[in-house]
């Protein structure tokens, strides 16, 4: 059910025991598709059978990671996520400057690792994104704009609403900043639209939550943000 | 700068002190040379003169002189006659070369009286009726006349007074001249001095008479600029070659940790392992940051901050990462607050903002009540990050505040921790022109205050 977990991710590391940490990872997570390579040539080779992703270290015994990237991006669109001991800024600039999607630096958790291939995964291929999610006591269909409830008429979610759902889904689990949903709602951080924002997180909790005034899906983190807490899952 | 115009003070005084000591001594030695040379004439001509004058006692034509006076005159190889002013023939004579005449006309006795008498140097003393003249050996004196109105008198005496201070006065002004000279050559090299004892960036000027010494400093300069950087480069490399067996550490750690296959007591056991990890982590990013801070590595890359955003974001990350329960982070803004922005270096400030807070987590195993504030007035703006925990002694609290560089302390009982995170944000909030702000007390808590200019 779950197409986001089939997607072919390429892993491009010079060093064994990453990679097959990497795969490990992943394929704890659900990830069944993973193609790997040492080098850059082996890594241009394994391209032709047009991995969805692709993750790479910067420094390869061939070639550096960046050149790499472009390389790649002449060819195709595929997302790049890069994974590197390069911590420096200027690293990072030139790794989004050469058309990388995100950056993450060594040494790394793995939640952190599959959060953010999902997240690229799921910004990449919206098409097939799951838009259907369980909530504590409804279903919420964002490509419909509704919200099912067992028993009862659905309920119409309006467009400002399904993007702050969308955002807030996207990173379930975790906190969405204030800021980050202003920047969703509005386009621009806050100058009067927090309250817009929760106005809007209100007329959310109507639909979704069984009592708007204790909510159990999606929970405010005072002063901070909010947070969406999926039905399965617990984190 | 204090030093350089204290040491200039200090050359100063000492040279005016040694120029008067020099005009002193000048002053002792002319007395003693008068002295000596005054010694050397003792039987003046007058005082002969008159010595004889007294002796001279009229015996029926002929006149008689003490035994006393003779052997003066012997002494001296001294001639004398007796000249009667009337006739201007030679009355009485002692010892009177042959070949002087007996007569005397008045010019010849105007003549003698100023100057010789045939190459003798005579000296004359007027009597009531007689002219005494005494002679002494040819060569033996020189007569000098001299004549000079009182006006050139007086002028001679004032130029001659005006023209010893003058002479003060151009010697001083041509010292103090000079050593402003030296000092301004010399300035430039102990400023760089201390420019280079205090870690900065020099670059002296190369020409000039100390052009040598200035190519030297910078060459000491330049050195311990390039053993800095190797410094730096070694820290960045070393925690460069950590990043991948940690990573191996940390990712598989925290990939276990979440293995429903394990039991709780192996989960606990692993988040222990990823808990340190990821410790070793921030160590060695703080390490790398403050060495490149320290030697000024590490450009800031300053842009228009959103502060109570960027605040709320690592209260966020913290919120977001398996925070014990025992923990709480409480974020307090204003409205005012929300529109703030300033400028700065978002992944150092949030650096600065997340060492305070693990300072916090790691300095209450047991738990404790943190608080992030964000606030501002019409200059600044004001980060808090404040817990309610075991806090620090004041012994402590005083070190800390002191102890600005972490890496040149020698003192042992510091806190790593403590030391290399704090001295991390103090690094930060100086590049960004803040001032921080240490209070604690034990058993109360720890409140650090960043204040960032607008």
């Amino acid at each position: 059910m779950n197409t986001i977990k089939d997607k072919t991710i390429l892993l491009v590391d010079d060093e064994p025991a990453i990679l097959q940490m990497c795969k490990s990872i992943l394929k704890e997570n659900g990830f069944e598709n993973i193609l790997t390579a040492n080098t850059a040539l082996n890594a241009l080779e394994k391209m032709s059978v047009k991995p969805d992703m692709a993750i790479l270290d910067v420094m390869l015994p061939d070639m550096d990671g960046f050149t790499l990237a472009k390389t790649i991006r002449e060819q195709n669109i595929t997302p790049i996520l890069f994974l590197t001991a390069k911590g420096e800024i200027n690293d990072k600039s030139k790794g989004f400057e050469v058309g990388a999607d995100d950056y993450m630096v060594k040494p790394f958790i793995a939640q952190e690792f599959v959060w953010r291939i999902t997240a690229i995964l799921r910004r990449t291929y919206k098409e097939s994104e799951e838009t259907s999610f369980l909530l504590n006591s409804c279903k919420v269909d964002l490509e419909q704009a509704e919200v099912y409830r067992e028993g009862q008429e659905p309920v119409t979610l309006t467009a400002k609403e399904v993007e702050i759902l969308k955002k807030l889904y996207a990173n379930a689990g975790r906190i969405v900043t204030l800021g980050a949903l202003c920047q969703t709602v509005c386009g621009d951080i806050y100058i009067g639209y927090e309250k817009t924002l929760m106005s809007h997180i209100r007329h959310i909790r109507e639909k979704i939550e069984e009592e708007p005034s204790s909510p159990v899906s999606l929970i405010t983190v005072k002063g901070i943000g909010y947070k969406l807490v999926l039905k399965d899952k617990t984190r | 700068m204090n030093n350089v115009q204290r040491f200039f003070k200090r050359y100063v005084y000492s040279s005016v002190r040694l120029f008067c000591f020099f005009i002193f001594v000048n002053i002792a030695l002319f007395i003693a040379l008068t002295v000596i040379s005054g010694s050397q004439g003792s039987h003046s001509p007058t005082q002969l003169l008159e010595a004889i004058t007294e002796d001279l006692q009229q015996s029926a034509s002929s006149y008689v002189l003490s035994d006393n006076t003779i052997a003066k005159m012997e002494q001296e190889n001294v001639w004398c006659m007796m000249i009667s002013n009337e006739s201007g023939n030679v009355l009485w004579n002692y010892k009177l070369p042959s070949e002087l005449p007996q007569h005397y006309t008045p010019g010849d006795v105007a003549e003698m009286t100023r100057w010789y008498l045939q190459e003798y140097p005579v000296f004359v003393s007027n009597q009531s009726d007689e002219l005494l003249v005494i002679g002494y050996p040819k060569d033996s004196f020189w007569k000098i006349s001299a004549y000079k109105t009182f006006a050139s008198i007086k002028i001679d005496i004032l130029g001659l007074v005006s023209l010893f201070l003058l002479n003060i006065v151009i010697v001083l002004i041509l010292f103090v001249h000079n050593s402003r000279k030296v000092e301004k050559s010399i300035k430039p090299i102990l400023t760089g001095i201390e420019e280079i004892s205090a870690g900065k960036n020099t670059q002296l000027v190369e020409h000039g008479e100390l052009a040598e010494i200035n190519t030297k400093l910078n060459k000491v300069a330049i050195t311990l600029q390039q053993r800095d950087m190797a410094r730096a480069n070694w820290i960045s490399g070393i925690s460069h070659d950590i990043r991948t067996p940690l990573s191996m550490v940390l990712g598989y750690s925290s990939s276990l940790e979440t293995n429903n296959t394990l039991n709780a007591e192996q989960q606990e056991k692993v988040a222990a392992i990823r808990q340190q990890a990821a410790k070793i982590k921030y160590l060695i990013e703080d390490l790398n940051l403050t060495a490149k801070l320290e030697y000024d590595m590490q450009p800031l890359r300053v842009e228009k901050i959103h502060l109570v955003e960027l605040a709320r974001q690592v209260v966020c990350e913290f919120l977001d990462s398996n925070l014990d329960d025992s923990f709480s982070i409480d974020f307090i803004t204003d409205s005012d607050s929300e529109l703030l922005y300033i400028n700065g270096d978002e992944t150092l400030l949030k650096r600065a903002i997340t060492n305070l807070i693990e300072n916090s987590i790691g300095h209450n195993p047991s738990g404790c009540e943190i608080t992030v504030s964000v606030s501002c007035n019409n200059q600044n703006a004001t980060v808090i990050i404040a817990d309610n925990g075991i806090g620090i002694p004041a012994q402590k609290l005083k070190e800390l505040n002191s102890k600005t560089h972490y890496m040149e302390s020698t003192d042992e009982k510091l806190n790593l921790r403590h030391g290399l995170g704090m001295l991390l944000v103090r690094q930060i909030v100086d590049a960004h022109h803040g001032v921080i702000k240490i209070e604690s007390k034990p058993q109360e808590g720890f409140k650090t205050t960043l204040t960032f200019p607008q």
